[in-house]
């Protein structure tokens, strides 16, 4: 039972650390433009910064707490 | 250009030596790149005069760089200073920051090869350059990956006779300027971009231009005489890369018209092309390409080098302390840094990536004033052979001046630097937070973060379900509402996995215990 609990850690926090990612990854893209995001993604200039802030705090603060399952993995 | 030296083994470093080594780190890919930036957009011809200020900024903190360096020979540079007088804490921050800027600089760096290969390319076709300059983020990439490669592989890095020809490049840039003839560069009539308070923005682009001289006090513990010879050659590299870099700019200046030159190329490459033709346009781009890889190369090794330390002083995780088994390099911190690079790259900003790395460098310079001063009051005994002089003016002149540095381009309307100050004030919370979030304790952080997640998911999860109905527009309206649903149950789950995890560490270690028990 434990096994799998540990298990089910290990695949939800690399999920969760993998969409976290691509979050800051969209929100560094957005900000710069590149590959003109902003344009491709319809958004409106004024919402950019809430969007962007948005992505990259809740993106750094569940990258840790998914790293912190994948060590508990690690640690098992 | 390359910051190490070569090492002797039974002779030190002469001074010579160790002049060379601060002149290596000043030289670098910031004269190609930035100097259009401050040019242009901000200075015009008065860059001269940031050029000026920049220098004597930096001469004045490399008094007091030359009074730790002589007091504490030994390895680790301002790292040790900086623990000595406000221990681990600021030292963890000044790492951090340090980290940081090496990353930046390496992006930056990328960034401007790009720029080069695309000058070179122009002499081939525009259809070629215009290619280059459109593939740019694959060519950044690329380049990256394959100096990463290099890094793990462990190669040479390139020698100081490179140095050498760099100085004897621009001497004779200088030289055929000359020759050649300058338009009239006159300072006080000259249209400046942003006024006045442009020159003073301009300094923050033009300072990375001189900051890497510090770079000979790594070659302090390898100094045949550092007591001497390390504040000399500190303050002679600081002194002899004014002139330089003064000349240099003043005959591109002279040399180049800015309403025919396009922003994107490089003013030096335009210039020598404009002195010598073709070839010589084609040369400083082979030059400038050099310096872009020389400095990438270095910054990679920096930044894995910082990365190590304070993954063996228990701030960064030990796995970043792993050695390859084939090459036996450091291949975890050369491959997660080479990734951090290639994002930013990618975003091809330079004066972003300019301010970026100049704002790491001028937080740590803050910081080796102040440790000047504290290590001054708390250990006034400690053998100094060379003092700063007027102490304790310089020591606050240089904190005054760097801090002010950071900010100077904001309060003067520099758009970019408002955007990259934002961002290096966001990255200082991160930095601060993760310390404390250290010392508090991991799993006290866990079952907060697992809070945090199941309040986050739940409502995201709601807000979805609400928009679903048409009641309301989707929080973010360019991620797919299936998508968001998959994050937020992915949080509610995890979070509630953090949430219990003490309950299992708890379980865990009183099965533990009862097995010993039981087994006793």
């Amino acid at each position: 039972m434990l096994i799998k609990k540990i298990t089910i850690k290990l695949v939800f926090g690399s999920i969760q650390v993998l969409l976290s990612l691509v979050a800051i990854l969209l929100a560094i893209l957005l900000r710069f433009n590149a590959f003109d995001m902003q344009v491709a993604l319809n958004t409106s200039v004024a919402a950019i910064n809430f969007y962007v802030m948005f992505l990259l705090v809740f993106g750094f603060v569940f990258i840790v707490a998914g790293l912190f399952l994948v060590y508990d993995w690690w640690e098992s | 250009m390359n910051r190490e030296m070569p090492s002797k083994n039974r002779k030190g470093l002469r001074l010579f030596d160790v002049v060379i080594a601060g002149l290596s780190g000043a030289i670098g890919v910031e004269i190609f790149v930035l100097l259009n930036y401050a040019y242009f957009n901000l200075a015009g011809p008065a860059v001269l005069y940031a050029l000026v200020f920049g220098g004597i900024i930096n001469l004045l903190i490399m008094l007091s760089y030359s009074e730790l360096s002589t007091a504490m020979p030994l390895e680790g540079g301002e790292y040790t200073y900086i623990k000595k007088a406000y221990g681990g804490y600021v030292g963890f921050i000044f790492g951090c920051f340090r980290w940081l800027a090496a990353i930046f600089a390496a992006s930056l760096a990328a960034v401007a090869f790009v720029l080069q290969l695309a000058f070179l390319s122009s002499a081939i076709s525009s259809e070629m350059q215009t290619a280059v300059l459109n593939q740019s983020w694959i060519i950044s990439i690329v380049i990256v990956a394959f100096m990463g490669l290099m890094e793990v592989r462990g190669s040479k890095k390139i020698g100081t006779f490179i140095v050498l020809a760099f100085i004897l490049l621009f001497v004779g840039f200088i030289v055929g300027g000359f020759i050649h003839g300058l338009n009239d560069v006159n300072l006080l009539s000259a249209p400046l971009p942003l006024g006045t308070s442009g020159v003073f923005a301009a300094i923050v682009y033009v300072f990375p231009m001189f900051i890497g001289t510090k770079a000979l006090v790594t070659t302090a513990s390898g100094s045949e005489n550092p007591k001497k010879d390390i504040p000399r050659a500190l303050i002679i590299s600081a002194i002899v890369i004014i002139p330089l870099y003064l000349l240099l700019a003043f005959v591109a200046i002279g040399t180049v018209n800015p309403s025919e030159t396009l922003q994107q190329i490089p003013i030096l490459n335009i210039a020598a092309n404009n002195i010598f033709g073709g070839y010589g346009g084609v040369i400083f781009a082979i030059a400038g390409m050099v310096a872009c890889l020389s400095t990438l190369g270095t910054a990679l090794s920096v930044q894995s080098s910082i990365a190590r330390g304070m993954s063996r002083d228990g701030y960064f995780p030990k796995l970043l302390q792993s050695v390859h088994p084939r090459f036996g390099t450091f291949y975890v911190t050369a491959i997660l840094g080479s990734v951090l690079v290639m994002v930013l790259s990618v975003l091809g900003a330079i004066p972003f990536l300019g301010y970026a790395a100049s704002f790491g460098s001028l937080l740590v310079f803050a910081l080796v004033n102040l440790s000047l001063m504290k290590l001054r009051k708390t250990q006034p005994y400690m053998e100094r052979p060379f003092k700063t002089p007027l102490y304790p003016l310089l020591p606050v002149l240089g904190v005054i001046l760097s801090l002010s540095m950071l900010v100077a381009p904001v309060l003067f309307g520099d758009g970019n630097a408002l955007d990259a100050l934002t961002s290096g004030l966001g990255l200082v919370a991160i930095v601060l937070g993760s310390y404390y979030l250290r010392m508090t304790g991991r799993f006290r952080v866990q079952i907060a973060l697992g809070g945090v997640g199941i309040g986050t998911g739940i409502s995201l999860l709601c807000l979805n379900l609400i928009s679903l109905t048409g009641l309301a527009q989707p929080i973010i309206p360019f991620i797919p509402i299936y998508v968001q649903l998959f994050f937020s149950v992915i949080l509610i789950v995890s979070g509630f996995f953090n949430f219990i995890t003490h309950n299992y560490k708890s379980q865990d270690n009183e099965s533990g215990h009862l097995g010993v028990a039981k087994s006793g």
